[in-house]
């Protein structure tokens, strides 16, 4: 899976959104708040990565536990879809 | 200057530079340690219209100091501020786009045309939107063209530009559409030459402004040299009213530090507008000021060298901007700086002046003079009892103290 064009990635005080830009217009209902880990994914997904992938770059990244990073990776995919925001 | 004041400008100067994480860490070891209250920074960001850039550098660097609630306060205020400026950005966007289909020759004066050069730029608290319509006849029809389109003109007592607002969802947006780039100011030369500089973008089919880059889309802006030249006139023409503030002065931070540096622009041709225009003591003063409180470096600014001011006076001008606040706003009794040494009849010519600026239609018809003298007499002594509760005295002590700043900087000399 890959983040789909048309979307920035803005940190903002202690959080992340996601921004749509559609046709030239920010598309404000469409915005989405990620934490630190989300936002860390969303740069993953830049090239197409498995969960495997995202999962091994976030055990590199993090000293965090392979289960609490497999959660993580699935909360943010979860939102992602709901948000169509990664294509397959 | 006060111990807040001195950590308020540490913390800009490193949020105008998050590269340098080092100076973060170390303010952030001297935040955690200061006894200074939080409120009392905070109140100098709001006075300054600077609170996102404050909070956002504590949320990044020194959340570890507020509590969860102070923290959660804040970063729903950095939000709300940042889905603002979205807002704002498809105003301008919308805007552009109608002038573009009427074929109008425009471009962005300062405001979102200036945030993209901060580091985040969310951050730069922008109020309205600055559309420069150079071509007068465009102007006029452009104006007529938002009107059409339900902008609302609001009454303006300015004589470079028309304001209206629009609604969006229940969003009010404010458009002021400037058909020159500042008010006329008293000195008739200087205002002669600022028309001999910005004549040339009064071509109809004029098509050489710049763009930058907002949230992925582009805006045009004028050319470099004259940006930031334009930039400069626009603190001073505050600077001459009620004051500028410290925002200001970041912006010209900003812009030095991306657009100064650029490999393709002249140098020169920007000194020579200070030159023409008799401005450069104010040019090296709030440079100057840049480069002592708010990290601007010399290296940035390599033609600084040499034109220092004295510290002391630095120290006036700061304190200036410190007890006015943004705009001059903090101190009612505050109107204008007098470029005359203040006597009665200097007095007079200004007040004379201000009522041509208020009436700008009836006040060229000299017969109608003594009803708009005391029109504006009436408004005056209603404005300062009941808007600004100050008095006429407090206002021309203001005025008289405020004008020895004038002294510092040769303004308009030969």
């Amino acid at each position: 899976m890959k983040r789909k064009e048309g979307y920035l990635l803005r940190k903002i005080g202690m959080s992340y959104m996601i921004v749509p830009i559609k046709d030239g217009l920010i598309q404000i209902e469409g915005m989405l708040t990620l934490n630190e880990t989300g936002a860390f994914l969303w740069e993953q997904l830049k090239e197409e990565k498995t969960k495997k992938e995202l999962l091994e770059a976030i055990l590199s990244e993090y000293d965090v536990d392979k289960e609490i990073a497999s959660t993580d990776i699935q909360e943010f995919l979860e939102k992602a879809k709901r948000s169509n925001i990664l294509s397959e | 200057m006060t111990q807040v004041q001195k950590l308020f400008l540490a913390i800009l100067s490193a949020s105008l530079k998050p590269e340098c994480q080092e100076q973060s860490k170390e303010l952030s070891k001297l935040l955690e340690k200061t006894s200074i209250s939080w409120q009392a920074l905070y109140q100098i960001a709001k006075e300054q219209a600077l609170s996102l850039l404050l909070y956002d550098y504590i949320l990044t660097y020194s959340f570890e100091i507020l509590t969860k609630e102070e923290q959660k306060k804040i970063q729903n205020q950095v939000m709300t501020a940042a889905v603002m400026y979205y807002h704002m950005v498809n105003f301008v966007f919308k805007v552009l786009s109608l002038a573009k289909q009427e074929g109008i020759s425009c471009c962005i004066l300062k405001g979102i045309g200036l945030s993209a050069y901060y580091p985040k730029e969310e951050l730069r608290k922008t109020g309205d939107v600055d559309l420069y319509i150079p071509n007068l006849e465009e102007w006029e029809r452009f104006c007529k063209i938002l009107k059409s389109q339900g902008f609302k003109q609001e009454k303006t007592i300015a004589d470079h530009h028309i304001s209206f607002f629009y609604i969006i969802s229940g969003i009010r947006f404010e458009l002021e559409v400037h058909k020159k780039p500042i008010n006329r100011q008293e000195n008739k030369e200087f205002n002669k030459e600022i028309d001999k500089i910005f004549a040339l973008f009064a071509n109809k089919n004029y098509c050489n402004f710049s763009e930058i880059m907002i949230m992925n889309g582009t805006i045009p802006v004028l050319p470099i040299e004259e940006n930031i030249f334009y930039l400069l006139l626009h603190m001073l023409q505050h600077f001459l009213s009620g004051g500028m503030g410290l925002r200001m002065l970041c912006d010209w931070v900003v812009i030095w530090r991306k657009k100064g540096q650029e490999p393709n622009f002249c140098l020169e041709k920007y000194l020579s507008f200070i030159r023409q225009s008799k401005i450069e003591g104010f040019h090296y003063m709030v440079t100057g000021l840049c480069i002592t409180f708010l990290g601007l470096s010399l290296q940035e600014v390599p033609w600084m060298e040499g034109h220092m001011p004295r510290k002391e006076v630095m120290d006036l001008f700061l304190n200036d901007i410190f007890h006015g606040g943004e705009f001059g706003e903090k101190d009612t009794s505050r109107m204008l700086i007098l470029l005359e040494k203040p006597r009665f009849f200097v007095y007079l010519k200004e007040f004379h002046r201000q009522m041509q600026l208020r009436f700008q239609k009836a006040g060229k018809f000299p017969i109608l003079w003594p009803f708009l003298w005391l029109a504006s007499f009436v408004i005056f002594f209603y404005n300062n009892k009941f808007l600004r509760k100050t008095s006429l005295s407090q206002i021309l002590k203001g005025t008289e103290e405020r004008s020895r700043l004038l002294e510092e900087i040769t303004l308009f000399k030969k």
